[in-house]
């Protein structure tokens, strides 16, 4: 969803909005016609077993089936996730640059550990005209970083990664409200529910 | 948190000259839209796991005492809840999706591709 606005931008209102509408319509018979597929699985009417999405096709097509649709279910997964990661890391880096001086990072390239700087002062005009002022933009020679913001991203993230659907629901409600209430507790000088500044609808949420 | 993307972008003002109606590049569009729509690798988890009482197809109970006008009722009715509950929550989803995406669009000038990134820049 934080990625639309951009995409809107640089497609067009009536693609875009087409997109949108014709993909949902998509997901939305594909998530219909796979429980109507898990519903006629003997003994599974009311959907009592815990069947898994490749077990779907493991029990109606046969096992090939199954290690196909588990390749693409866990390629697909992985793109979700790596994405999700780098895209919430990017916005923590983002917090710590805007709030301090900088932010830092841990940088490996061939077997030598330095620390890198970033800060939002040292963009250029252009990239922040194209939306390419963004932390550790231009580190693209193949070295990998861990920045603050994967660190602080793995601090909720991590103990997630243990707990099944239900439970990662609450917890995700828990931490959005504790996030709220964390912040309302340091800026009570103010809450901001509206307001003209686009920053500080970053701030209230 | 969505209306409240929503409710501030109609406040901070819309500017129609920001998006185009066409566009100029319709490369990743689809990519970054089905990326949305990623829900249907996890409606099995969620049958499974959903709270007892979301009625996802429970055969209700019949008085009647044909058979089949029993299997018929019952079968209506698990593909009519099944429909309500998924069909509802794409709708809302695709309520939103433009909603946010477009008056983001129309709010802000030149945003990034995480537009908390440009939210966060202050540009």
């Amino acid at each position: 969803m934080l990625n639309l606005p951009n995409t809107y931008q640089r497609s067009g209102l009536i693609p875009t909005t087409a997109s949108i509408i014709f993909l949902g319509i998509l997901s939305n018979y594909c998530s219909l016609h796979t429980a109507n597929a898990i519903s006629k699985i003997d003994g599974n009417k009311n959907f009592e077993k815990e069947i898994e999405y490749s077990q779907v096709f493991r029990i109606l097509w046969g096992r090939r089936a199954f290690i196909f649709t588990q390749i693409a279910f866990f390629c697909c997964i992985m793109c979700l996730l790596i994405a999700s990661i780098v895209d919430t890391a990017q916005v923590m880096d983002q917090i710590f640059a805007h709030r301090q001086e900088g932010v830092s990072a841990l940088r490996i390239l061939g077997g030598s550990v330095d620390i890198v700087n970033w800060n939002s002062d040292d963009c250029l005009q252009k990239e922040i005209e194209t939306g390419e002022c963004i932390p550790f933009f231009n580190e693209k020679d193949g070295s990998l970083l861990l920045s603050y913001g994967y660190i602080v991203s793995a601090i909720p993230f991590v103990p997630m990664s243990f707990m099944d659907l239900k439970v990662c629901t609450a917890f995700y409600n828990v931490l959005i409200c504790f996030c709220m209430s964390f912040y309302n507790i340091l800026h009570s000088r103010r809450k901001i529910l509206y307001s003209k500044s686009l920053d500080s609808l970053f701030y209230w949420l | 948190m969505s209306l409240q993307f929503i409710i501030t972008f109609v406040i901070d003002g819309v500017d129609l000259s920001y998006v185009s109606l066409w566009g100029s590049d319709w490369g990743n569009l689809f990519g970054v839209v089905l990326f949305n729509f990623a829900a249907v690798l996890s409606v099995p988890a969620w049958l499974y796991e959903r709270e007892k009482s979301v009625d996802v197809g429970k055969g209700k109970e019949s008085k009647q005492n044909d058979l089949n006008l029993m299997i018929l009722d019952q079968l209506l009715f698990h593909v009519l809840s099944t429909m309500i509950v998924i069909s509802f929550s794409s709708i809302i989803g695709v309520i939103l999706y433009i909603l946010v995406g477009g008056l983001g669009a129309l709010t802000m000038p030149k945003v990034s591709s995480n537009m908390l990134l440009f939210m966060m820049s202050g540009m």
